[in-house]
C-alpha cells in the first residue's frame, strides 16, 4: 500500500526512528532528573528544586538534556535511511516518540490525567521530540558546500563585430 | 542560504545552540530563585500562613488541604539522605474548630497526646514519652512531648527506632510542629531543627 510518497520502506524507517526516539525519551528524562538533582545536592542547593518557580527551570533543562537529544537521535536514524520528502517524513519519528511516551507512561501508571502537568508532561516532550527529529534528520541531509561567488567570464571586445 | 554555522552543519549547530541556550536559561532561572529566596545559609519558603526558613541543602515543600470545613496548611522540611523530618501543620480557625470537636479535644496538651497516639497507631510501634512540658514557640507557649517510637517499619520492612518532639499551641487556629528521626541520625540535625523553629514566622491572624 502506498499513499503518495509514503512508501512502506519509508514508513518502516520513520517508525524505527520513532522507536529509537521513544526508547531514549523513556530513559533519558530519568537520568537527567537524577543527574540534575545530584548536581544541586553536590552544590548544596537541593532546596532550589522544590520551589514552585523552579518548574520552568526544570522544564527547560529536561528539554535540553533529555527530550531534544532523544528526538535528535531518532531523527538522525530516519535522516540516514531516508533522503526525500524529509519535511513530512521527519514528523513521523517525532510524533511516534511523543505519542508512544504518553501511552507508555499512562499504561505503566506514571501519568495521572487528573493531576497532569501540561507543561512538563505534554508540551516539553512534544517540542523536544518534534524539533529534535527535524534537526537530527536534516543534519545528515544538509549540503555543506557553500555557493561560491559567480565566475567572471573574460570578454574580448576586439572580437565583437559591429 | 547559509549552510554552516561555526563550520558545523546548520541543523547540528542549531541543535547545539538550542541545548546550550536552554541549559543556560534553566540555570539562570535557578539563580533567580536562589536570589529571591536566599537568607544567609537558609532559604525562605514564603506561604500564605507562614514564612519558613530552612538550610539551603534541605528539601522543603508545602501544601494546603481542605479539612473540617476549613483549611489546613502543611510544610515538610527534611535533610537529604538522613532519616529525619519536620512537619509544621497550621489549622485555620474553621479547621481547628472541626478538628477539636471531632476528636473531643480541649487544649494543647490533649492535642499532643492525641497526635502521638495516632502516630503510634499508624506506625504500629511502641510509644514511650520521655519528657513533657511547655516551651516558647513562635511567641506562644506550646505544650510538647519528647517521644521514642520503637519498631517502626519502613516500606522495605526494615525496623527503625524513632525519636522526636511534638509541639502544639492554640492561637486563632492550631499550630502543630513535629520533628523526628531515626535515633542515630536525629541528633545530627537537632540543632538545624532548632534554627528552623527560631527563624520561622507564623503569619498574623493564624
Amino acid at each position: 500500500m502506498e499513499i503518495g510518497f509514503l512508501k512502506p520502506i519509508i514508513l518502516i524507517n520513520a517508525a524505527l526512528g520513532g522507536a529509537i526516539s521513544l526508547l531514549l525519551m523513556h530513559v533519558l528524562p530519568g537520568v537527567s532528573f537524577l543527574g540534575l538533582q545530584m548536581l544541586l545536592f553536590r552544590l548544596g542547593y537541593l532546596s532550589l528544586w522544590f520551589f514552585s518557580e523552579s518548574v520552568d527551570a526544570i522544564g527547560l533543562l529536561m528539554l535540553a538534556t533529555a527530550y531534544l537529544p532523544a528526538g535528535f537521535v531518532g531523527g538522525l536514524f530516519t535522516g540516514y535511511r531516508i533522503k526525500e520528502n524529509l519535511r513530512f517524513v521527519l514528523l513521523i519519528p517525532g510524533l511516534i516518540g511523543f505519542v508512544g511516551l504518553i501511552v507508555v507512561r499512562y499504561v505503566t501508571g506514571n501519568m495521572n490525567l487528573q493531576s497532569l502537568n501540561v507543561q512538563l508532561e505534554i508540551l516539553v516532550p512534544l517540542l523536544g521530540s518534534v524539533i529534535g527529529a527535524y534537526l537530527g534528520g536534516y543534519t545528515l541531509n544538509w549540503e555543506m558546500k557553500e555557493t561560491g561567488p559567480l565566475e567572471t567570464i573574460g570578454f574580448d571586445m576586439s572580437q565583437v563585430r559591429s | 542560504m547559509r549552510r554552516t554555522l561555526f563550520r558545523i552543519r546548520l541543523p547540528l549547530a542549531l541543535f547545539l545552540v538550542l541545548v546550550l541556550t536552554l541549559t543556560g536559561a534553566g540555570f539562570t532561572i535557578f539563580l533567580r530563585v536562589l536570589a529571591s529566596h536566599a537568607y544567609g545559609d537558609f532559604m525562605r519558603l514564603d506561604t500564605k500562613y507562614a514564612e519558613v526558613y530552612f538550610p539551603r541543602s534541605w528539601i522543603a515543600y508545602g501544601w494546603e488541604t481542605k479539612n473540617f470545613s476549613g483549611n489546613q496548611y502543611v510544610v515538610m522540611v527534611a535533610p537529604p539522605a538522613i532519616l529525619a523530618r519536620m512537619f509544621i501543620v497550621i489549622y485555620d480557625e474553621a479547621s481547628a474548630g472541626g478538628y477539636l470537636s471531632k476528636y473531643n479535644l480541649t487544649d494543647a496538651p490533649s492535642i499532643v497526646a492525641h497526635e502521638l497516639r495516632m502516630f503510634q497507631e499508624n506506625a504500629n510501634a511502641t510509644l514511650q514519652i520521655v519528657q513533657s512540658g511547655t516551651v516558647p514557640l513562635f511567641g506562644y507557649t506550646a505544650s510538647y512531648s519528647v517521644f521514642e517510637l520503637t519498631g517502626v517499619l519502613d516500606r522495605e520492612g526494615n525496623s527503625h527506632n524513632l525519636t522526636g518532639t511534638f509541639m502544639s499551641f492554640m492561637g486563632r487556629g492550631i499550630i502543630e510542629v513535629a520533628h523526628y528521626g531515626s535515633k542515630e541520625e536525629y541528633y545530627q540535625v537537632a540543632q538545624d531543627f532548632e534554627s528552623i523553629l527560631n527563624l520561622t514566622k507564623i503569619k498574623e491572624g493564624e
